[in-house]
């Protein structure tokens, strides 16, 4: 009889066997492909809320455990935590990962690569899984690592664009380099603390007695992890560039489940931030920052997907930042609704750049509200939604965050108010120039017509779900049964009200008459403009330091070893020996009168021993 | 069993010798005997590894032929370490076999002795004698210089020079080095002749310790004397341009096996000799190698854009994760060596035989030459993609493994140089990811160049072995304990150093710095149940034995310093 134990298992393989057998069996049948992947994630989610009803009526799951790793001195065991949290998380991404997968089908549609690319959508969801349900840091590293190549995959899933090619890339290297952090982190948490299990360590860690630079090191380079997943600064770049991907990959991986694994992760092991003041302030600066950076940025983007990614880093940075506040609630909370509205507004874009023939440029679009009203209706509540508009869901969990702020650190409110301007001004000006007024360029916006039902199917459930997910404070009740938002009068929510609909209300004053492009926007703003559009020249200075200092030192490790080590090492070696080689060649140059002379001289140094 | 073992051993250069009889009527008829004989070899291998005892620790299926008297025996013999490096030895082999199709002259020739290669490293991994491990260690870098010389291309414009110069570099190194074990070896012979026994060696050394001074000498020479052949820092001169040189099935079997023979060597033979007191030195000379080998040659590896001189360096500058593991001088960096001797080569291996299946099609060495790869030839492309993602340590093959085990052993050394080693270690994984992605993304990426557009996929037979190579690397990275459930017993005290902690998983931790940040205290000393400041009472004793009873030190060379 199968416990709900084994049912983790089953959520967990059931997406990799269908990858398995798509990429070994099923390649070239499309459909049998799609039919196995939507079939294991399906079961997934049904499982998933199985689990959930089992975990709201507090019954205990425990998923058997197998030795995965056997040292003597060492034992690795592969298990699987099935608490509040994942439990939340799993729904999460199986529910938001079923929908997306239905939507691929008509968004994949004729593709070369279907097959292949619902192979490695499956492959994304166990590794996702495998995050949500990792018992211990080696297991929760090594589904890290396949989410990270899964994400690789997809991303240069047209692997013959060039620039695709190269996003992916880049997304795996700056991810390593978080990695980097997170695996010396890992190592220094396992080897002083003696385990590895997140259970244990989080009964252990606050009595180990470490000293303040040894918690705040283990903390920071744990966080280094989250970093380059969830894409904060100074590791932000990857993810505007992940937008090479699929639509559907964009909503799945870069919005809704993968880049919130960063944060999940950080939910996972609170115990271990807060054993670090300093190192929770970083964080939460960190978040805010990066919120406060990425909004600005996406104000000046006009690829409707890259508005929604510099959004999702700014959203990400909201999450961050609650987390460094201590409100890991308020930020899965967040976590949550993100999940459904910015899926739906990424799936609403994806609907766009399917009628409109692959244009992403926002300023080429106009006038599709009358041609597209489903796709138009769900993206302006995904739109709202993010906004933080009552009643839906965004605001409930962006004003947790902010009320959190309001308790604990002000400045950082500020910057949270001012981030959420910026979000509805940007997302207004997107909506507004995308939707509405007449199309601008009439060969691409002008016979775009609604997409079908597979397509706006999902968006309907999400939209569904991004208006009502946070009514009631659901989801952190059910996080913590004890939580109760802090109360701040319903005149503080509606100031929190009035600052995105103050954004809204400059973008259609700005765009509300059909400007053509940004000019009035580049003027108000001067150079400002220019350093945004340039996304603040990180990437630049990226490519500086890896082309000249990296590139700089391998060159001269490169001439190193050729002058010093081959040259004067070898070479001298080698000469050494030619030199003596040298030497005694002039012994026997076969002139008779050398002979002679090293004779006498030769009879001159004995007889000159002798009669010493 | 310990037949089957002699046998293996055996089998190819008894199929070498009959073959040298044989007229050369065609080539392919060599080139199948080889891949009959290496086939036969895996086969056993594998039978070989599913019967060893998983219970058991010590050596299995022995066998003793005595050759000179009772002091210079030929005991064969397979324990847990060993008996990766001899399955290694067999894939590569037979892979090598498979893949090798660069070699179109005096083909006869090429398949027997390369017949002669893998049974001396099957030789070398199932001996049991220390001399008879230098005979075949030496025997093997002379059959690789004929190969080399004799079948090998550089791709440079003036080939014949540079090979000749790159097989003269690899055995002149090689021959140097060798001498250095060779005078290793008889230092130790004059102290202590019955040491030369592998297993007996303990014993031995336990009846007569050795002065510390020749102990240190005899390490030393071993360790520059294998140092060579694993291309160590500053003694890899010889091997990127040898690799790059060498036909596809040598290349494959030189990164593959002869580098993973000599952190054998290191692993089983020099270290155990080290001196308690000589330990802290030792560990810091490795890991200073170490760090070299990852970052100064992982830098110039980013420099490299002819493919198989990529593919080379990259391979020597990862010999530094088998040196950092051989630094941390306890069970678990020992364990991930043990594993990465297996998962290194196979994926050298890999990188090397899939890159000799594009060169010989295309004439092409440059990267920038390739691209859409994918396109063109799926089955290559995704191949080349996987054997990519298993070198830079993905998880799910057995690179990642092996990789955790040596950053965590020598994390767990606990001194602050070694962990500024390990970031070294895992900085280098980032340098990896860098010009291996690199390489896949002109490679196999981008639109279909004018050179990837004649390549075509491979043979059935090639193709059964890259997947073979693959199958490898998933199994031992999916299900580690195929290994470590045969190494966890094989260094139950790390030669003369004291055993890490009792069969409690907190021991070997708690032995560490319970301040977490730096304490310069030796490796691994101490032990949870043990009472504090219990230097001189650690047990060699290994889980297995008596973990129940750990106040009665068991007599061992860890009091005799």
């Amino acid at each position: 009889m199968l416990t709900n134990g084994h049912l983790v298992w089953l959520i967990l393989f059931a997406p990799l066997l269908a990858a398995g057998a798509i990429m070994l069996f099923t390649r070239r049948l499309p459909r049998v492909s799609a039919a196995l992947s939507i079939g294991a994630v399906v079961l997934g989610f049904a499982l998933s809320l199985k689990l959930f009803v089992a975990v709201l009526q507090g019954q205990p799951v425990v998923a058997p455990s197998v030795v995965w790793l056997d040292l003597g001195v060492l034992q690795l065991t592969w298990a699987a935590t099935v608490d509040r949290l994942s439990a939340l998380m799993l729904l999460v991404v199986t529910g938001v990962g079923a929908t997306i997968h239905v939507y691929s089908l008509g968004y994949m549609r004729g593709d070369a690569g279907f097959a292949r690319f619902f192979g490695c959508l499956s492959l994304f969801m166990f590794s996702m899984l495998g995050i949500v349900l990792a018992a211990n840091f080696i297991q929760m590293f090594i589904f890290w690592e396949l989410v990270g190549v899964s994400s690789y995959l997809l991303i240069g899933f047209w692997f013959e664009r060039p620039s695709a090619a190269e996003a992916g890339k880049k997304a795996f290297n700056v991810n390593r380099i978080g990695d980097f952090g997170f695996l010396l982190g890992i190592l220094l948490v396992g080897s002083v603390a003696g385990t590895f299990n997140f259970a244990e360590l989080a009964a252990k860690w606050p009595t180990l007695g470490l000293s303040a630079g040894t918690l705040a090191l283990a903390a920071g380079l744990i966080f280094c992890g989250a970093v380059g997943k969830s894409a904060q600064f100074p590791l932000h770049v990857w993810l505007p560039d992940a937008m090479e991907g699929p639509t559907p990959v964009s909503a799945l991986i870069h919005a809704a489940t993968m880049v919130a694994a960063g944060v999940y992760m950080l939910c996972r092991v609170e115990w271990l931030l807060v054993a670090s003041p300093e190192i929770m302030n970083l964080i939460a600066w960190t978040g805010g920052l990066t919120a406060l950076m990425a909004a600005s940025i996406a104000v000046t983007q006009r690829d409707i997907k890259r508005i929604l990614a510099y959004s999702t880093l700014s959203q990400l940075g909201y999450m961050v930042m609650a987390v460094g506040l201590g409100a890991t609630t308020e930020a899965m909370f967040h976590l949550t609704t993100h999940a459904f509205f910015k899926a739906l507004l990424f799936l609403g874009a994806g609907s766009v750049i399917i009628a409109l023939h692959h244009e992403q440029d926002i300023f080429k679009m106009g006038g599709l509200a009358r041609k597209m009203p489903v796709t138009f209706a769900t993206f302006l509540i995904g739109t709202l939604a993010l906004g933080g508009v009552w009643p839906l869901s965004g605001f409930y969990s962006k004003d947790a965050i902010l009320l959190a702020e309001m308790d604990k650190n002000l400045p950082l409110l500020v910057l949270a108010l001012v981030t959420a301007g910026l979000t509805g001004f940007y997302m207004a000006r997107a909506l507004i120039v995308a939707f509405l007024g007449q199309a601008r360029d009439e060969k691409v916006a002008g016979h775009a017509h609604e997409s079908p039902l597979v397509v706006t199917l999902p968006l309907v459930l999400l939209a569904v779900l991004a208006v009502v997910a946070g009514w009631h404070d659901e989801i952190p009740h059910f996080l913590k049964p004890e939580f109760h938002e802090h109360d701040h009068g319903s005149l503080v929510l509606l100031g929190f009200l009035a600052i995105p609909l103050t954004g809204f209300a400059v973008a259609a004053l700005l765009y509300g008459r059909g400007a053509k492009d940004d000019a009035v926007l580049r003027r108000l703003l001067g150079p400002l403009y220019t350093l945004l559009e340039n996304k603040f020249y990180v990437d630049e200075f990226y490519l500086f330091l890896v082309d000249r200092v990296q590139g700089g030192l391998a060159a001269v490790c490169e001439g190193v070893d050729f002058i010093v080590v081959r040259g004067l090492g070898v070479g001298g070696v080698s000469g050494l020996a030619q030199f003596a080689g040298w030497c005694v060649r002039q012994l026997q140059g076969g002139y008779l009168r050398f002979y002679l002379l090293f004779t006498i001289l030769g009879i001159a140094a004995v007889l000159i021993w002798v009669g010493r | 069993m310990s037949d089957l073992l002699v046998i293996t051993v055996l089998l190819p250069l008894a199929m070498a010798l009959i073959g040298v009889t044989v007229p050369h009527f065609s080539g392919r008829l060599f080139r199948l005997i080889a891949q009959v004989t290496t086939g036969l070899t895996l086969v056993a291998s594998l039978v070989l590894f599913a019967h060893l005892d998983r219970a058991q620790a010590g050596v299995q299926f022995a066998s003793i032929h005595p050759w000179l008297g009772q002091k210079l025996q030929f005991t064969l013999g397979l324990d847990g370490v060993s008996a990766l490096g001899f399955v290694l030895a067999a894939l590569v082999g037979f892979a090598g076999t498979l893949l090798g199709r660069d070699v179109r002259t005096r083909e006869k020739q090429f398949h027997l002795l390369y017949l002669v290669l893998v049974a001396g490293a099957l030789g070398a991994f199932a001996v049991r004698n220390l001399f008879f491990f230098y005979f075949f260690m030496e025997f093997e870098v002379l059959v690789a210089y004929v190969l080399i010389a004799g079948w090998g291309r550089a791709g440079q414009p003036d080939d014949s020079v540079q090979r000749e110069r790159a097989a003269l570099q690899l055995s002149l190194f090689a021959s140097a080095g060798a001498l250095l074990a060779l005078l290793g070896i008889l230092v130790l012979f004059s102290f202590a002749p019955d040491a030369l026994d592998l297993d007996a060696q303990a014993a031995a050394l336990r009846q007569t310790p050795l002065p510390a001074a020749a102990a240190n000498a005899i390490v030393l020479l071993l360790a520059v004397g294998f140092g060579v052949l694993l291309s160590a820092w500053p003694l890899h001169i010889w091997a990127p341009p040898a690799y790059a040189a060498a036909p596809t099935a040598l290349a494959m079997f030189s990164a593959g096996v002869l580098k993973q023979l000599a952190a054998y060597g290191l692993l089983r033979l020099a270290l155990p000799l080290l001196p308690a007191a000589s330990a802290p030195l030792a560990a810091r000379l490795l890991a200073a190698a170490a760090v070299m080998n990852i970052l100064y040659l992982g830098w110039i590896t980013l420099r490299q854009t002819d493919g198989k001189k990529l593919i080379a360096w990259a391979s020597v500058s990862h010999a530094g994760y088998l040196l950092l593991g051989l630094a941390a001088l306890n069970s678990i960096g020992a364990q991930g060596v043990a594993l990465m001797l297996f998962a290194s080569g196979v994926s050298a291996a890999l990188l090397f035989g899939l890159w000799g299946l594009l060169e010989t099609q295309t004439g092409r060495r440059e990267l920038a030459a390739y691209g859409g790869l994918a396109r063109r030839a799926p089955f290559l492309g995704v191949v080349f993609t996987m054997a990519v993602l298993a070198a830079l340590g993905l998880p799910g093959f057995a690179n990642f493994v092996s990789e955790i085990l040596v950053l965590l052993g020598a994390w767990l050394h606990g001194a602050l140089w070694m962990r500024l080693a390990v970031a070294a270690g895992v900085w280098g994984l980032v340098l990896t990811a860098t010009y291996f992605l690199r390489a896949v993304r002109t490679v196999c990426f981008g639109p279909v160049s004018n050179v990837t557009a004649k390549v075509v996929e491979p043979h059935a037979v090639e193709k059964f072995a890259l997947v073979l190579l693959l199958i490898g690397l998933f199994a031992a990275g999916v299900w580690p304990r195929l290994a470590t459930d045969l190494t966890k017993h094989s260094f139950p005290s790390f030669g003369n150093l004291p055993a890490s902690g009792g069969n409690t998983r907190a021991g070997i931790f708690q032995a560490l710095d319970n301040e977490g940040g730096v304490t310069r205290r030796p490796p691994l000393g101490g032990r949870s149940v043990a009472p504090a400041g219990t230097r001189e009472t650690h047990s060699a004793v290994g889980g297995a034995s008596s973990p129940a009873n750990p106040s009665q030190p068991e007599p061992n060379l860890a009091g005799k310093r």
